[in-house]
């Protein structure tokens, strides 16, 4: 008995396997198109989301793959109508799945509404990966951001997202995947930040540049901080991984502009509460090597060492006092977290402060200590000494 | 259901064995005789007479081509002419004479059953009839060309003996009495096959094996009921657990020491007649795994060589699944430069990616089997037509995605780690295959449960299929992914050598520490 079910049953699978070949889901690789990287912008005049998609499509030739990208642009009254009116354009369904950077503009992050609209297709959407990196097109329409000459790697995108995987040695943006965006915008004690991107002319090319980050409060983008200042930034959220610290210093009028390579960071902020005062104490200890010396001085020398990091420690706090008491004065946008930390480490006083915290956070004072430790200087131990 | 359809056929089919009765007159006899060989030119019957005066006939009824005709006329002939019987000798006192004194030969019987006499003339033996007697004397004549013993050419080994057994039950049984030189190995012999007469050999070492398997086999083999066993394999389907499993619950192999091994671990072995493949009993999935060099070789390289197997069965089941899996249900999860590539690759193909999987794989169990059975020289042209020419015209046609080659090279290639596994493995690779084509990974997973629940589910007289694979006892894990260093291995395999567990005293252990 088993035999005779067992036989039709398997003639059953096997044909429905070929007939049912276009069921749900069931996708050829060469039957859809590959979106990289997508913009956002909001066309106000005609009140419609105008979404450009960057295309990859790989030729085969006989030796070699070679893979290319296309722009496609097209519009919508919000961004899926986009996304799905966008098939007219390409022909075949779009797939979303291996999207790297989505680009948005100026006008839609600085629109409540019309930003949400777009985070929340983002994340609700089963294709798109949580993991994506948004940025802001700076003073750019986004499209722009897609169409420069990258001459790397043939697609922007691509260009763009192995320019965050490798911020830990520039130091000068700090990547913001879609989940934590959506994270931090929850959330009332921190606000977040993206980074932007603009372009800009190099002879003949036009080529995208990654630089500092636009600061978001409430639902929308406040305003800008700049590439040093970003360094600043992520020094005082404890994501500093790399980068450079360059010092200038004076020993008995011999000028010398030093480059500290950043190896490890850590830093330590934590609320301090006392005489009905709270007070944010931010402790940073940041380990540097010395890797270029510009000048003849031996800082390797251990007076001249311990006045180098005095001196970048004195650097390094002024530039961090400096972009808190800007984003207080400027933003109110409490990018830093500190919301967050005291809520977690005094519930009762967040519980007070909550409600009114861009407030708080104006007048918040804060209090940094910077240790800066040198470790070494690379392979040379002493500077190159002219000879007289 | 099959047994009434095959009732129906066969209808009242009985045995058309008669039973003859020998008379005391020679004459009959060889009457019977002749009668039964009619018009078989192969069968001598040799007429000659004692030396005195009224001598006493007798004749001698052998198969000329497997008799060894010298050791006739010396042993049997030769003595028989030369004596003087006296008249008034009684046929018994006749018989006794001949037997104590005269016949020479080493292994002679007396018998009155024809049928018992039929076979051992068709088995090389000679039977002596002599006149006045009702009964016939065998003579243990046998002589026929036999292969000479040669390293199995399907389980060779660098380091090992390069011994395999032969189609000869009798060589083969000594290659296994050689290695084990204990009384308590015990050889029980039986004959299964109406026509043929296989004998078949029960072996075992009485104070390892369990009773409760020796009694079940004895069981199952008496139900045996078939006209002819020409192979091992006719044995192993007739009595195996799960018939209708693609796996094996009995064991095969060519080697004497992998038998050895078996027996000494408190398994069965069956020797059949006329085949090297000697059959081993209980079999579980583990062994499938095992070879026995592995045993041989340094116990870091053999476990190795383990995990590679364990490796090649996930490949070679799950490889190409997985892939049509990926591509075509989950593009998100292949990395994106991968995904560019496959993409590239499959421009212009024609088919959708299960169809290719399915024809490239078709095409290679077709090559399989092709090249497996002609002489070397030709076998390797169809290797070389197979994967160069089809493989390479096939991918700058377009008619195949580059990667799908590659993807089933892998998988065949993987197939041979574990060739005892072959034909289950060709099954589950089709099965998993459609089922991801079905459902994606969803059904691949499907299909790896089903797998498992079916293992899982499966004994071998009386044993888990699974023994060893579901626990990780220290004990235990010494001959499942890993080779423990023999000094280590302590005890026989769990339930199958429960009878006699100590396979080593602890003291090679003390000695060391």
């Amino acid at each position: 008995m088993k035999m005779v079910k067992f036989l039709p049953l398997m003639i059953i699978f096997l044909l429905t396997t070929f007939i049912t070949s276009g069921c749900w889901n069931y996708r050829e690789i060469n039957e859809m198109s590959i979106i990289a990287g997508a913009a956002v912008d909001y066309d106000i005049e005609n009140d419609l989301f105008v979404l450009t998609a960057e295309l990859i499509y790989p030729s085969a030739s006989e030796r070699e793959i070679r893979v290319l990208s296309e722009i496609v642009t097209d519009t919508g009254k919000n961004f899926f109508d986009a996304v799905r009116t966008m098939i007219r354009r390409s022909g075949v369904k779009l797939f979303w799945g291996h999207v790297k950077i989505l680009v948005i503009s100026e006008n839609i992050a600085n629109d409540e509404k019309r930003l949400l609209s777009v985070i929340d297709f983002l994340y609700r959407d089963a294709e798109i990966r949580n993991d994506i990196n948004l940025i802001i097109a700076k003073d750019k329409n986004p499209r722009e951001i897609l169409e420069t000459d990258i001459k790397v790697e043939n697609i922007t995108s691509f260009y763009l997202k192995d320019a965050f995987e490798n911020e830990e040695s520039i130091s000068k943006y700090h990547a913001v995947p879609l989940w934590k965006f959506v994270d931090n915008l929850n959330s009332k004690g921190i606000s977040p930040t993206l980074p932007a991107v603009t372009t800009i002319k190099q002879k003949d090319k036009i080529i995208g540049q990654i630089l500092g980050s636009g600061v978001f409060k409430g639902g929308k983008m406040v305003g800008y901080i700049d590439g040093d200042e970003t360094k600043s930034y992520m020094f005082i959220i404890g994501e500093l991984k790399g980068g450079v610290l360059v010092v200038d210093k004076y020993i008995e009028d011999d000028f010398s502009r030093v480059t500290l390579e950043i190896i490890r960071n850590k830093t330590n902020v934590t609320p301090i509460y006392s005489d009905d005062k709270l007070i944010m104490n931010i402790e940073i200890e940041v380990s540097v090597i010395i890797s270029e010396i510009q000048g003849q001085t031996n800082f390797m020398d251990e007076k001249y060492t311990k006045s180098l990091e005095d001196k970048a420690q004195k650097q390094l706090k002024n530039e961090v006092d400096s972009l808190i008491k800007k984003v207080q004065k400027d933003f109110q946008a409490d990018i830093f977290g500190f919301g967050a930390i005291i809520e977690s480490e005094m519930p009762n006083l967040w519980n007070e402060v909550k409600y009114n915290w861009p407030e708080y956070f104006k007048e918040l004072e804060t209090q940094t200590n910077v240790i800066i430790n040198i470790k070494g200087s690379s392979l040379r131990s002493k500077p190159i000494k002219v000879g007289e | 259901m099959f047994r009434i359809f095959k009732d129906k056929m066969l209808g009242k089919n009985s045995s058309t064995n008669q039973n003859y009765k020998l008379s005391k007159s020679i004459d009959k006899n060889i009457a019977l005789f002749k009668e039964i060989f009619k018009e078989d030119e192969t069968i001598i019957y040799r007429n000659f007479e004692s030396k005195s005066k009224d001598s006493i006939k007798f004749c001698i009824i052998f198969d000329k081509n497997l008799s060894k005709m010298s050791s006739i006329n010396d042993y049997v002939i030769k003595p028989i002419t030369r004596k003087e019987f006296p008249n008034d000798m009684s046929a018994k006192k006749r018989i006794e004479l001949l037997m104590s004194k005269i016949l020479i030969t080493c292994d002679n019987k007396l018998s009155s059953n024809t049928n018992d006499l039929i076979s051992h003339i068709l088995y090389g033996d000679s039977i002596l009839l002599i006149d006045g007697v009702d009964q016939a004397i065998q003579i243990c004549t046998k002589e026929w060309h036999q292969r000479a013993i040669d390293e199995p050419q399907a389980e060779r080994a660098i380091r090992g003996p390069k011994e395999g057994f032969i189609e000869s039950i009798d060589v083969n049984y000594t290659l296994i009495r050689r290695k084990i030189r204990s009384p308590n190995l015990k050889f029980i012999f039986k004959e299964v096959g109406d026509k043929t007469k296989t004998r078949i050999c029960i072996c075992y070492i009485d104070s390892l094996a369990s009773e409760k398997v020796l009694k079940e086999l004895y069981k199952r083999l008496d139900e045996i009921d078939i006209d002819g066993v020409l192979e091992s394999g006719y044995i192993e389907e007739l009595i195996k657990d799960s018939p209708l499993s693609p796996f094996k619950t009995i064991g095969n192999t060519e080697r004497p020491d992998t038998v050895c091994a078996k027996i000494l671990e408190g398994r069965i072995a069956l020797i059949v007649d006329g085949t090297p493949n000697v059959l081993t009993l209980p079999y579980i999935f583990l062994e499938y795994f095992q070879v026995s060099e592995d045993y041989y070789t340094n116990f870091f390289y053999s476990s190795v060589n383990r995990a590679l197997k364990y490796l090649g069965f996930f490949i070679s089941t799950s490889i190409p699944a997985i892939y049509v899996a990926l591509t075509t249900f989950h593009q998100e999860m292949i990395p994106t430069p991968l995904l560019l590539s496959i993409s590239a690759s499959r421009e212009g193909v024609p088919f959708p990616t299960i169809v290719e999987a399915l024809f490239m794989l078709l095409s290679f169990e077709i090559l399989r089997e092709g090249g497996i059975r002609l002489p070397s020289t030709v076998g390797s042209a169809i290797s070389f037509v197979g994967a160069v020419i089809l493989g390479e015209a096939a991918v700058s046609a377009r008619f195949v995605s580059a990667p799908i080659v590659i993807i089933v090279a892998l998988t065949g290639i993987s197939n041979f780690l574990l060739p005892k596994m072959l034909g289950a493995l060709i099954l589950i690779r089709i099965i998993f295959l459609i089922l991801s084509a079905f459902l994606g990974l969803y059904g691949y997973i499907f299909g790896v449960i089903g797998l498992f629940i079916h293992l899982f589910s499966m004994r071998s007289f009386g044993y888990p299929y699974m023994l060893n694979i579901d626990l990780l006892d220290d004990e235990e894990i010494k001959d499942t992914v890993i080779r423990a260093p023999w000094w280590l291995m302590h005890f026989r395999t769990r339930l199958i050598g429960s009878k006699n567990k100590e396979r080593q005293k602890d003291y090679t252990i003390s000695r060391r520490e």
